[in-house]
């Protein structure tokens, strides 16, 4: 028994030809048409009237007024905690106006700060709602999502959509395409929360995967008088 | 082009299988010895065939349909397109000394695959975090519920491995 190389040449082609055919057939399968964000939702300059609503968007426009957290840093003490965090005027997904003017409200604040696409925000979810059902949420305390980082090519898409399946029940804003509210922040990473005391100082930032256990203890520190600067 | 490059890499797997089972029984089988004569004689063409067209795959996944690539398809790719140039000189300069440089990379490509796969159904192997860039935990695409990006590096990578091996039995 011979083989010949045409004949391994022609099995390789009919093999590619096959894939092809395939592929065309199926029309490439669900290759998504990759747009990032661009203009859409973009910051609002301080001086500049804000709307009262916007059209309803996975993205929003936000004005930011005041000087942006410094960015966190794994293994760095938090240059942040103490520090005032910038106004943040925004909107939710369907165009409601969210004022993150938390100075002048002078309520304690959690913003929790989510990717749809991430899989640590995605195992998250569940155990800050579970830490709600089973601790309780202390009286005083205002918790908003974030919705940030978010890409139309990418898992769980749309983030309004992902966040109502997840079941989150908390007001939620929505960043702007170039997640301008994570910056002003100083967010590098998914899931991170911000504990913001009721004069607008940072009490804690956290990154990662908490656990019902860590947010339990942490939110107990915070609403106890917090980390001092 | 997700479809298209995901059946080639099935492809690739299943003449992997194919060439490993004939090493096995090539001294029982006419056909198992010829098919391993085949991939001997041809050993530099096949990795040259694999890695390029993985190469260009990648390319095409990043330049065109903008995936960016994360951290470990950059050492896949180092990997790979080492490949690809070392076994494109030695095809044309018919050389046969180049079977274990292939060999090495082709290894190390293989881990760094297999732990990229890992890493994207178990998204804590790497962090706690997604990052703000592009995370190694994000998968662009998804075909038969199985094939991702780093499955196809992989499956690229065990082929010339295999291929290299009946290169050996020279």
């Amino acid at each position: 028994m011979k083989i010949s190389g045409k004949l391994v040449g022609g099995v390789i082609a009919a093999v590619v030809a096959v894939a092809l055919v395939i592929a065309v057939t199926n029309g490439g399968n669900g290759a998504p048409d990759v747009t990032f964000p661009d203009a859409s939702g973009s910051t609002i300059a301080p001086g500049d009237s804000l709307p009262e609503s916007t059209a309803p968007g996975e993205y929003q426009p936000a004005r930011i007024k005041g000087a942006p957290l410094v960015p966190m840093q794994d293994g760095v003490d938090d240059g942040a905690i103490g520090a005032q965090v910038p106004v943040v005027e925004g909107f939710s997904f369907d165009g409601s106006a969210v004022s993150l003017d938390i100075a002048a409200s002078g309520r304690k604040t959690m913003l929790v700060f989510l990717a749809h696409w991430c899989p640590h925000c995605n195992n998250e979810i569940p155990r800050i709602l579970e830490w709600a059902d089973t601790e309780g949420v202390p009286e005083g305390l205002r918790i908003v999502g974030v919705a940030t980082g978010s890409r139309n090519d990418q898992p769980n898409w749309p983030p309004s959509k992902w966040l109502d399946d997840m079941g989150w029940k908390w007001e939620t804003v929505a960043d702007t395409g170039n997640g301008d509210i994570m910056a002003a922040y100083g967010g590098t990473s998914f899931p991170t929360m911000v504990f913001v005391n009721g004069d607008g100082t940072v009490s804690n930032r956290v990154s990662g995967e908490l656990g019902v256990e860590t947010l339990t203890g942490v939110v107990k520190t915070f609403m106890d008088g917090g980390i001092s600067a | 082009m997700q479809m298209f490059s995901a059946i080639l890499s099935l492809a690739a797997l299943c003449g992997a299988v194919v060439l490993a089972s004939a090493m096995t029984f090539a001294r029982a089988t006419v056909a198992g010895a010829e098919i391993v004569r085949i991939a001997r004689d041809n050993s530099m063409r096949f990795a040259l065939l694999l890695t390029g067209s993985s190469m260009l795959g990648s390319l095409y996944f990043s330049e065109v349909a903008n995936y960016s690539p994360c951290k470990l398809c950059w050492y896949q790719r180092v990997c790979m397109y080492g490949i690809a140039l070392v076994s494109l000189v030695a095809v044309v300069r018919r050389e046969r000394v180049a079977a274990p440089y292939v060999t090495v990379l082709a290894v190390v490509g293989l881990a760094i695959s297999a732990y990229h796969y890992l890493v994207e159904w178990f998204p804590r192997l790497e962090s706690d975090v997604c990052s703000l860039d592009v995370p190694c935990t994000t998968i662009w695409f998804r075909m038969f519920g199985f094939v991702t990006l780093p499955f196809m590096a992989g499956a690229a990578f065990l082929s010339v491995i295999v291929v290299m091996a009946a290169e050996r039995k020279r």
